[in-house]
């Protein structure tokens, strides 16, 4: 279950632009193999690993370390991240995998995203209907009718110049109303 | 967007002592400070210099020396300086001088994207503790900065202002309530509406009325006996012709009915059954009376000529015909007895004045003897009188005496006596005078005396001559006038007589008279009556009185007939008439009705057009209101709490809740915002402060500001965060590396970061490492020198290619 999960999140990160790398991954003539071995797309220094389904946490605090001991050495400003299952119990060694790297549990395929959240790009709220005019939106649940025959008025125009400009607008409409001509519509 | 933060230059400005220039030109400054460096300090002066005020502090209402001019300092001065998208590129910058008492210069940002920097770009250090308290307060109209955001981002105030310029449109009087015209328009529809209806009703009246009258028309005509009952072919002057006809007949009858009823009366009047008897007892005392009146006439003429002959022998004037004058034979009466009267008198008075001649001559007897006894003794009274000027001497010559001497001899006269002269020519004097007293009395009686004589002797004279010159009647001429006196009384009498034969006689012929004429009368009024009924009739009265009555009856009964046509004629007239007037009203009520149904048409149009307005008004609020509802909905729902969440799961993976906003959106307004937190499986909700942590309600505040900046229409690039890493661990530290990476990378926004911790300094410069050759970073620490100066230090951190992995592990 925890593999699947792990490959699931390797997929994703995949999908949106990281790359993995080739394994094992040589640092400073150190090699380096994980389950996965990915980077950012450009312009990110992130660094994912994930690891092995049969790696102990001690193994892996081992490989993790000196990963992070073989970055620095090289210079490398990459930040280290680790993409784990949920273990059952949070151990001592657990704890020592957060001096080192970033490290994300995944727990489930539906809080996938959640739990890899800080490893995707930024989604930025749609601009859409920011500018759009919120007028129009009303006039679009009127019906055809009602919409052509205020189009004839001008409450709608009015209301840029708020309720008492609007009001006035719409008694100006009324008392038109009293003036008709014989055949007016 | 575009625009960047390139250079700031502050001097004396907080905690800031001295000038100092810090550079701002990177995607993103790491500033680093220990607390009371500067730190704080630096991000103030960024905000003074681009919106002109530091609203943090601003609200305790102290003056610019108080909470901006370092201590000591006598003003501050702050620039910054920025590239300009809209300038090209250009720098820009704004300078402020801050003196005790107030900020001179001019802020870089206009109000707008000032409220925006403030708002939406820059996190305060003050604010972050309680910026999710800020978002769930509202005040009491409802108002909060999440109202305040919404209407800012999505422009909702036309949709506001629809909704609250169109709430009377809710209710259709709600909304005539704004426009008075309504009020009379109102009015004038019931005053259509009660016209109309009192027309209608005075219609239907018409039309009943016209009915009755069409129906009378017709009974009308049946009544006066017409076939054709038809209510047309009957014209005015048909009517009027047999109206003229009818009252020309009805004056007619009338008359002839009058006339028969007059003379009905008069044969009434004049009937007398007896008429024929009295005719001829009439005659025949007519005839009686004017016999006796003749006899009476002849023995009269007799006396007649009698009398004439005496009177006339007497000396008076009489002829036969005033002898049958009663008045006249009363004159000769007086005449005679005048005569009679006078014969006694004249001798009377001879009688008397041979009586009184005697008597008048015995009184002058005795005069005579008196005067000639007056004349002796006056004559022996009259030598004493001789003396009378001998007395007056004497009393003259008084005054002249003087000691008792003689005035004329001079001799005393007491020689002569023993008296004073003076007493002596007194007592003379005084007999004297009582002698020609007396003599006077004598001359004055004798006077007398012979004024009687004369007197007496001249009516003496007179009753002498009366007494013997009258001649006196004799006896038979006395009696004759007495006996003629008597004749004429008997004659007066007999006159008398005569008078009242001829009375009778008279009398008697105006009864016979009187008949003929009553008896011509009455054939006159046969006449009449046969010429009234157009038969001759038999002029017996009896008969003519019953005949007429009968008569007089059937005229009336036709006179009651013709009223009784006449009346109905007449009404058929004004029937057809009111007809008329009644089609004419209905006629007229009948426009009125059209005429009041075509304005209420009018009217109920113009009703039905604005409460088709007001509909479509409401329509208008219902959409605005359901459109913002949505929009609304779509925002905080999609967007806000969307972006909200997927910040906040980025900081804290680890947290199972994750906070949102709970709202329930109305058509009016935004509604109930609640805050709070749910699970990540949708399930458990509750409070913030209870279910996160101290440093998960951070990273909710600070995730929030970032959501709500995200969100928002951008305005300004910049992101300006002061140490918002407060109780954050180090998993949550390295999210947010990442994620002001990602806002600077993919944002495309300018950070600027401000920490205090020189360990997280340090981390944040390595993890925030520029990862290509167009990423900048630029870490700054603030320092004070030995002398308490403010230093800054400013290291840029450029790209560096990572050889790391090696070109063959990249490959």
């Amino acid at each position: 279950m925890s593999t699947h999960i792990l490959e699931e999140a390797a997929g994703r990160l995949t999908q949106l632009g990281y790359f993995a790398l080739p394994q094992p991954v040589n640092i400073g003539g150190v090699l380096f193999e994980f389950a996965h071995f990915l980077v950012g797309p450009s312009g990110s220094l992130t660094t994912i690993v994930v690891p092995q389904h049969d790696e102990t946490p001690a193994r892996l605090l081992q490989k993790v370390q000196a990963l992070a001991q073989a970055l620095d050495t090289s210079e490398s400003r990459r930040s280290l991240t680790l993409i784990s299952a949920q273990p059952l119990q949070i151990d001592d060694a657990t704890n020592e995998l957060s001096s080192y790297a970033r490290v994300l549990f995944v727990s489930s395929m539906e809080s996938l995203d959640d739990d890899i959240a800080s490893l995707l790009p930024l989604k930025l709220p749609s601009a859409e209907g920011e500018s759009a005019d919120p007028i129009p939106h009303a006039i679009s649940k009127l019906s055809r009718t009602d919409a052509e025959f205020l189009a004839s008025s001008f409450v709608i125009s009015s209301s840029s110049g708020g309720a008492e400009s609007v009001r006035s607008a719409f008694k100006s409409w009324m008392r038109g109303a009293l003036v008709l001509q014989e055949g007016s519509d | 967007m575009g625009s960047r933060l390139h250079r700031l230059k502050v001097a004396n400005f907080r905690s800031i002592r001295g000038t100092l220039e810090v550079p701002l030109d990177a995607d993103i400054v790491l500033i680093h400070g220990l607390n009371g460096a500067g730190k704080t300090s630096v991000m103030s002066a960024i905000e003074l210099g681009l919106t002109g005020k530091v609203a943090a502090v601003q609200q305790l209402a102290m003056t610019p020396s108080q909470y901006l001019i370092h201590d000591g300092a006598q003003e501050s001065q702050v620039t910054i300086t920025a590239t300009s998208k809209e300038m090209n590129g250009e720098f820009v910058h704004s300078s402020l001088r801050v003196s005790p008492r107030t900020i001179e210069g001019t802020a870089l940002l206009d109000a707008d994207d000032a409220r925006f920097l403030v708002e939406r770009s820059y996190l305060a250090q003050a604010t972050l503790g309680r910026l999710l308290e800020m978002y769930q307060v509202s005040d009491k109209r409802g108002g909060s900065l999440l109202t305040s955001f919404v209407n800012d981002l999505l422009g909702l105030d036309q949709l506001d202002a629809l909704i609250d310029g169109l709430d009377k449109a809710a209710n259709l009087n709600w909304a005539k309530s704004l426009v008075p015209e309504f009020e009379s328009h109102n009015r004038r529809t019931e005053l259509l509406i009660s016209d109309l209806a009192r027309t209608r009703g005075l219609f239907a009246a018409a039309i009943g009325e016209v009915h009755a009258a069409e129906s009378r028309i017709k009974q009308l005509r049946v009544e006066l006996g017409e076939t054709d009952v038809r209510l047309e072919g009957r014209s005015e002057s048909e009517i009027l012709k047999k109206l003229d006809d009818l009252e020309a007949e009805l004056v007619t009858r009338e008359d002839v009915r009058t006339r028969a009823e007059v003379l009905f009366g008069l044969v009434v009047s004049n009937d007398n059954p007896r008429d024929e008897t009295d005719f001829s007892s009439a005659l025949a005392g007519s005839a009686k009376a004017a016999d006796a009146y003749r006899l009476w006439d002849e023995r009269v003429g007799l006396a007649c000529r009698s009398l004439r002959e005496r009177i006339n022998t007497i000396g008076l004037p009489a002829d036969n015909e005033s002898l049958r004058s009663p008045e006249f034979i009363n004159l000769l009466t007086s005449d005679v007895t005048r005569m009679l009267a006078r014969h006694a008198s004249e001798a009377d008075a001879r009688h008397t004045a041979l009586t009184t001649a005697e008597s008048l001559r015995v009184s002058v007897a005795r005069l005579a003897s008196q005067i000639e006894a007056t004349d002796l003794r006056l004559s022996s009274v009259l030598t004493g009188a001789q003396n009378l000027s001998r007395a007056a001497f004497l009393t003259s010559a008084i005054p002249l005496v003087a000691d008792n001497a003689c005035p004329i001899c001079e001799r005393e006269y007491s020689e002569v006596s023993e008296l004073p002269l003076v007493e002596h020519l007194r007592a003379t004097a005084r007999t004297i005078t009582q002698h020609a007293d007396e003599i006077d009395a004598l001359q004055n009686e004798r006077r007398l005396n012979h004024e009687q004589l004369n007197a007496v002797r001249a009516e003496y004279e007179i009753q002498s001559a009366l007494a013997f010159t009258a001649t006196e009647k004799t006896p038979a001429e006395v009696a004759s006038l007495r006996s003629l006196q008597g004749d004429l009384r008997t004659h007066l009498e007999s006159i008398e007589a005569g008078r009242q034969l001829r009375v009778v006689a008279a009398a008697a012929q105006d009864s016979v008279l009187r008949i003929e004429e009553l008896r011509q009368r009455r054939s006159h009024i046969a006449r009449q009556a046969a010429e009234l009924i157009g038969n001759p009739l038999e002029l017996r009265l009896s008969t003519l009185s019953s005949t007429l009555e009968s008569f007089s009856t059937l005229q009336t009964e036709r006179v009651r007939t013709l009223h009784q046509q006449t009346h109905k004629l007449r009404e058929l007239r004004n029937a057809y008439g009111a007809l008329d007037d009644l089609k004419g009203q209905s006629h007229a009520h009948s426009e009125s009705m059209v005429a009041f149904t075509v304005q209420l048409k009018s009217q109920e149009a113009m009703t039905a057009e604005a409460d088709r307005r007001i509909v479509a008004a409401r329509n208008l609020a219902k959409a605005a209101g359901a459109s913002r509802q949505q929009i609304t909905s779509e925002i905080f729902n999609e967007r806000l709490n969307g972006t909200w969440r997927d910040l906040f799961v980025r900081l804290a993976p680890s947290e199972p809740f994750v906070p949102r906003f709970r709202f329930a959106p109305k058509a009016s307004g935004l509604g109930k915002v609640e805050l709070e937190v749910v699970h990540r499986n949708g399930h458990t909700k509750g409070e913030p402060a209870a279910l996160l942590s101290a440093g998960n309600l951070n990273t909710a505040a600070l995730t929030l500001f970032i959501a709500l900046h995200l969100v928002a229409k951008p305005q300004l690039p910049w992101v300006l965060l002061d140490d918002p890493v407060q109780s954050m661990d180090d998993v949550h530290v390295s999210q947010l590396a990442t994620l002001v990476k990602e806002l600077a990378g993919v944002g495309k926004r300018q950070i600027i970061l401000a920490v205090h911790e020189k360990a997280l300094f340090d981390y944040l410069k390595f993890e925030l490492s520029p990862g290509s050759p167009n990423q900048s970073l630029l870490a700054v620490e603030i320092q004070r020198s030995p002398v308490g100066d403010t230093r800054v230090k400013h290291e840029r951190i450029v790209w560096k290619p990572d050889t790391a992995f090696g070109a063959a592990n990249m490959s």
